[in-house]
């Protein structure tokens, strides 16, 4: 049988009635909290036994008042268990005939105002900086003059889980909270004791929850570190369409590469991107092959409506084309005074074929079609 | 603790200064003093005595005295005795008002 037992600890300081409650289930089933520091809480296995747990918030205090100040706590018939943290003392007692650890609502009230003033202060600095990280995001999306989904697209792992899984989560515990501890504050100034009306076990599991998504963090940041290095020679683009410079003009197999606008990268929602452009006649004419896969579909059609919309603000006269194929979900040409662009997207591949110089891209549908099918 | 000047003590309040207010007193003799003047009425759990011991050192009513070992003894401040003396009164008058309302019934 064990006889020492760790678990996670509690974290939510402004309902000591759920970390009492849990600590007399605890004590019920025979085990006594003896430690209490960082993440974990100890128990050691006792005699099973109803008893009375209470947290109490305690101010700094030297040593030898802690001392006296136990003493008469114990001759009170209320024993000290462990501290949590530097602002909480656990105290239980196994006689229910003692009077309670506290007897007066309003001295009550005064002793836990210091604690939940400190929490509610809390709670607004994490939002603070939960709204810092999204005005810092808004700002470098500005800076670099990026729309909101292709800050997403080049967004590595540790980004995206922070705004997409963090971010939302502990926004709502932090409002969820702040409420609580509003409406604590309020009861007890009105001589009334606060409880959230939840069990135990669902306060511990929100701390739970939290926790698991800090640690799925750093594991899953450190997974992408390992699978990002084995994928970085290059996304795999075998299945894309490619249409060279030589298929579209004569002369151009000496066109060269574009470098600033090379890219072949792979991102957590954009696991293939490969941009080549190649062009002649100091950038008078190009040609550019973009050729994306998505993790998802709709991100895919995101990206289509995108690229579209970019091509008709810089060419707001373009001529629209639809283009059918069964290969592709959707298609189209767009043909403006000088530049061309065929677009299509098929599942998550988006592609595109740009150039700036008269060509039947058209021409080339059959060929892009095979390669997506 | 609390930072907002006490106004009206409460009755816990009240029998910890009253307690102090002809001799100093230690914790334990603080409960014994106030369970035996009330005869168990007013009970004082060691939370609130320390609370009410914290609030009124820091609010100069009282001061701590003497160590000995472990034991601390508290002294009632002059500041605490006029605290006590307006709170007494302030009870009297609520005692008079009630006898006063309750006679003419």
């Amino acid at each position: 049988m064990r006889q020492k037992k760790r678990t996670i600890a509690p974290q939510e300081m402004w309902d000591p009635a759920a970390i009492e409650q849990w600590l007399e289930e605890e004590a019920r089933r025979g085990w006594r909290i003896t430690d209490c520091s960082g993440w974990f809480a100890k128990f050691k296995r006792v005699e099973p036994q109803e008893c009375r747990m209470r947290v109490y918030p305690c101010d700094p205090e030297a040593k030898e008042a802690w001392q006296e100040r136990i003493a008469v706590y114990e001759e009170m018939g209320w024993q000290f268990a462990v501290a949590l943290g530097m602002d909480f003392e656990v105290y239980y007692c196994d006689d229910p005939t003692i009077p309670e650890l506290d007897t007066d609502p309003e001295v009550f009230a005064m002793a836990w105002q210091e604690p939940l003033r400190k929490s509610w202060r809390y709670g607004w600095m994490l939002l603070a900086a939960m709204l810092a990280v999204v005005l810092i995001v808004l700002v470098s999306m500005l800076i670099v003059g990026e729309t909101l989904l292709e800050y997403l697209l080049e967004a590595e792992f540790r980004m995206l889980f922070l705004l997409l899984v963090i971010m939302p989560v502990f926004t709502v515990l932090t409002v969820w909270r702040l409420r609580q501890i509003y409406q604590a504050r309020k009861k007890l100034a009105a001589g009334i004791r606060h409880t959230t009306g939840d069990n135990w076990r669902r306060s511990r599991s929100r701390w739970r929850v939290s926790v698991v998504i800090v640690l799925a963090f750093w594991l899953g940041a450190w997974m992408a570190d390992i699978f990002w290095m084995a994928v970085e020679q290059g996304p795999d683009t075998s299945g894309l369409p490619y249409v060279s410079t030589e298929q579209l003009a004569e002369g151009t197999e000496n066109w060269e590469p574009d470098f600033s606008a090379y890219r072949r990268q792979c991102k957590p929602l954009r696991p293939v991107r490969s941009d080549e452009r190649r062009f002649a006649y100091q950038g008078e004419m190009s040609v550019m092959n973009a050729r994306s896969r998505l993790r998802f579909e709709w991100l895919a059609k995101a990206l289509y409506q995108e690229t579209k919309r970019e091509f008709l603000k810089e060419h707001s006269a373009a001529e629209k084309q639809t283009v059918e194929h069964t290969a592709f979900d959707e298609a189209m040409l767009l043909r403006g005074e000088k530049e061309q662009m065929l677009l299509v997207r098929s599942g998550e591949v988006v592609y595109f074929l740009q150039v700036d110089f008269p060509a039947d891209l058209l021409a080339h549908v059959d060929e892009i079609a095979a390669e997506l099918a | 603790m609390a930072k907002e000047p006490l106004k009206v003590l409460t009755e816990s309040m009240f029998y910890v200064l009253l307690s102090l207010l002809r001799q100093e007193r230690c914790g334990t003799e603080i409960v014994q003093f106030v369970d035996e003047r009330t005869a168990g009425r007013v009970p004082l759990g060691p939370g609130t005595l320390y609370t009410i011991l914290a609030k009124f050192q820091e609010e100069g009513l009282i001061r701590e005295t003497a160590v000995d070992g472990r034991k601390r003894t508290y002294a009632i401040t002059e500041r605490g005795s006029a605290l006590f003396r307006q709170e007494l009164s302030r009870l009297k008058l609520c005692v008079a008002d009630g006898d006063r309302e309750e006679a003419q019934t």
